[in-house]
């Protein structure tokens, strides 16, 4: 609950700090997020405050993740069968290379450490991140994941 | 000298004797006289004249016809005491010769009607005799199924299992009205039929196959209005439901009564057999029906006692959530990680050699140990972690928040920390230690019941590789 709290922060001061949200949008996404529940990025974008891309982004130019737009980008089914379907889904994160040991992950949220962890220890390999669109991911689960589990 | 005048009275001598001596004052003393006088005086002036032998002799024969006849009557006096001693003595078969009208013919007319009275009131007391010891069995009876009943009362009293208490209730039931067989009908939560749960005597593997539906023409009044079922040769069923009853039950005679439990019929009590011309008699119908009515509380005691430990979350030994609460609490933490994107760990410890630990040093120390793991264990935790003993040596752990790397931290921690707490110089019998499997949502699923069935594997595998250790893959 305190991990959450932090990324919350983070994602909802990152954007307020580089200007794209207010002050009084962070606060109602937050209001939203006490009632309702979810994600706050996903709750800004629900709310109309930012785009998905804003976000991916602001990430990028933050941390120095590199962006990368999925849509246009082809997956070996080898490779995603690294990963299992329920923990593409749960992390929102598709593997898409694999060079010797080093797999590389497209995430919506690069900040999400444990899952990083999770996806190291399942696959031995380490990990290197792009930073993707939630959308675009969803949209790659759906199409590389067939399975429903 | 008493003893001398008793022997000389004629008081203690027989009837017979006393007659001997009364004839021989009356006629032998006389007659002795008369033979005097008549050798004396008669003989030698006369001489033996043939008018005075006659005469002698004509008074000799009266005298002897008079012995004759009071003899007769004497004989027959003597004859009525002797069947009267017969009487008394208890044969009171006998009747007495009544050949004479006078009075002794009178005294065995009324020895007879006494006797026959008392044969009367003998026979009257015989039939109450046979009544009352009727009475008495039918009370034997009574006191017989009272007392099974209170043993039904006694085992529900004592909360012996609900399936043994069924069982008992109906091996009594069945040793009421003749029965050869007995079985409880049963309705299951959300089912359509009725069932024999329970059932005693001949062809009960028959019986509980039987299953009977909710609005079949047989039970329908049974079922859906509370109504008993009674089957004998005054109470008889249309031909086609005889028959069926017949093939369900393998009986002729039915009685069933229904368990009727907050609005519903929830059960029937049947007893059934063979016989003919049998018939149901009210007492059978009244105390089938107690029987009946026990059940029902044994029925309403189950559902709540299952309420009850539903709503139960704790541990009674350890103040520790138990394994229903845990299960749910962990299916929740697993929704709320999958809506987050976060993880949810998941961690089964088991006490190495508890069984062992148990019988060397006896249930209260184990007891003492359990409780002083659940303390460590509840220390070794943050807040939105949840601690529960699952089983009887075995502890598990909700950790929210936490994926496998940081899950497989927090069990080491609390492996060494039940290593050194338990580690007794003295003697290392009493050392005690545990081994972990730890499981994770996302990684090895995504329901409570995945992660509880991975977590017990890899916690096999720690204790196949020699207990005392954390496994996580």
């Amino acid at each position: 609950m305190v991990i959450r709290r932090v990324n919350n922060k983070q994602l909802g001061e990152l954007l307020l700090d580089r200007g794209i949200i207010t002050q009084a949008q962070l606060d109602q996404a937050l209001g939203v997020q006490r009632e309702r529940g979810g994600l706050i990025g996903e709750i800004l974008v629900d709310l109309g405050f930012v785009k998905e891309d804003d976000i991916a982004q602001s990430l990028t130019a933050q941390y120095g993740f590199p962006y990368l737009p999925l849509g246009s980008y082809e997956v070996n089914a080898e490779i995603t069968s690294i990963i299992p379907g329920r923990v593409a889904r749960q992390y929102l994160l598709v593997p898409i290379d694999k060079i010797g040991n080093n797999l590389t992950l497209a995430m919506s949220n690069p900040l999400n450490i444990q899952a990083i962890e999770d996806v190291e220890l399942l696959s031995g390999c380490s990990v290197q991140t792009f930073v993707s669109t939630s959308s675009d991911i969803k949209r790659a689960i759906e199409k590389y994941y067939k399975d429903v589990e | 000298m008493n003893k001398k005048i008793d022997r000389l009275s004629l008081n203690s001598r027989t009837i017979k004797q006393k007659l001997m001596v009364a004839f021989e004052l009356m006629s032998i003393l006389p007659l002795l006289v008369c033979a005097y006088l008549v050798s004396t005086y008669i003989l030698p002036r006369f001489g033996l004249k043939f008018d005075i032998v006659v005469t002698l002799s004509i008074s000799v024969f009266v005298a002897l016809i008079g012995l004759m006849v009071v003899k007769d009557i004497f004989d027959r006096l003597s004859a009525v005491a002797t069947e009267a001693k017969v009487i008394a003595a208890g044969d009171i078969s006998r009747k007495l010769d009544v050949r004479h009208s006078d009075e002794v013919g009178e005294l065995s007319n009324v020895l007879n009607q006494l006797t026959n009275r008392i044969r009367g009131n003998m026979e009257e007391l015989k039939a109450y005799g046979e009544k009352t010891s009727e009475i008495n069995l039918e009370i034997q009876k009574k006191i017989f199924v009272l007392s099974n009943l209170l043993h039904v009362s006694s085992l529900i009293s004592q909360e012996e299992k609900f399936e043994d208490i069924l069982k008992i209730a109906v091996e009594k039931s069945r040793l009421l009205a003749d029965s050869e067989t007995a079985f409880l009908l049963f309705k299951e939560e959300n089912k359509e039929s009725f069932s024999v749960k329970s059932a005693d005597g001949s062809g009960v593997d028959h019986l509980m196959t039987v299953e009977i539906g909710v609005n079949e023409a047989l039970y329908n009044k049974v079922f859906n209005q509370n109504k008993l079922l009674i089957l004998d040769k005054q109470n008889l069923l249309d031909s086609a439901l005889t028959a069926d009853f017949l093939v369900k039950f393998e009986a002729k005679n039915c009685l069933s009564i229904p368990i009727f439990l907050r609005g519903k019929v929830k059960g029937v009590l049947g007893v059934a057999n063979n016989r003919s011309n049998f018939l149901y008699t009210k007492d059978d119908i009244e105390l089938l029906d107690i029987f009946s009515k026990q059940i029902a509380i044994a029925i309403e005691n189950d559902t709540l006692a299952h309420r009850v430990e539903k709503l139960e979350t704790k541990d009674i030994l350890t103040g520790l959530f138990n394994q229903n609460f845990i299960t749910g609490r962990l299916q929740e933490e697993i929704k709320r990680a999958i809506v987050y994107q976060r993880p949810c760990a998941f961690i089964i410890f088991d006490i190495d050699n508890f069984k062992s630990y148990r019988q060397k040093f006896g249930l209260i120390s184990a007891e003492v140990a359990l409780k002083k793991i659940a303390v460590l264990l509840q220390n070794s935790i943050s807040e939105v972690d949840r601690a529960g003993r699952t089983d009887d040596d075995e502890f598990s752990l909700i950790l929210p928040e936490k994926n496998k790397r940081q899950a497989q931290e927090v069990a080491e921690e609390i492996r060494k920390k039940i290593h050194s707490a338990f580690t007794s110089e003295q003697d290392s019998a009493k050392n005690i230690t545990l081994s972990a499997g730890v499981s994770e949502n996302p990684l090895d699923g995504v329901e409570a019941g995945q992660l509880i069935i991975k977590a017990k594997e890899l916690l096999k595998k720690a204790k196949a590789a020699g207990k005392d250790r954390v496994v996580v893959f």
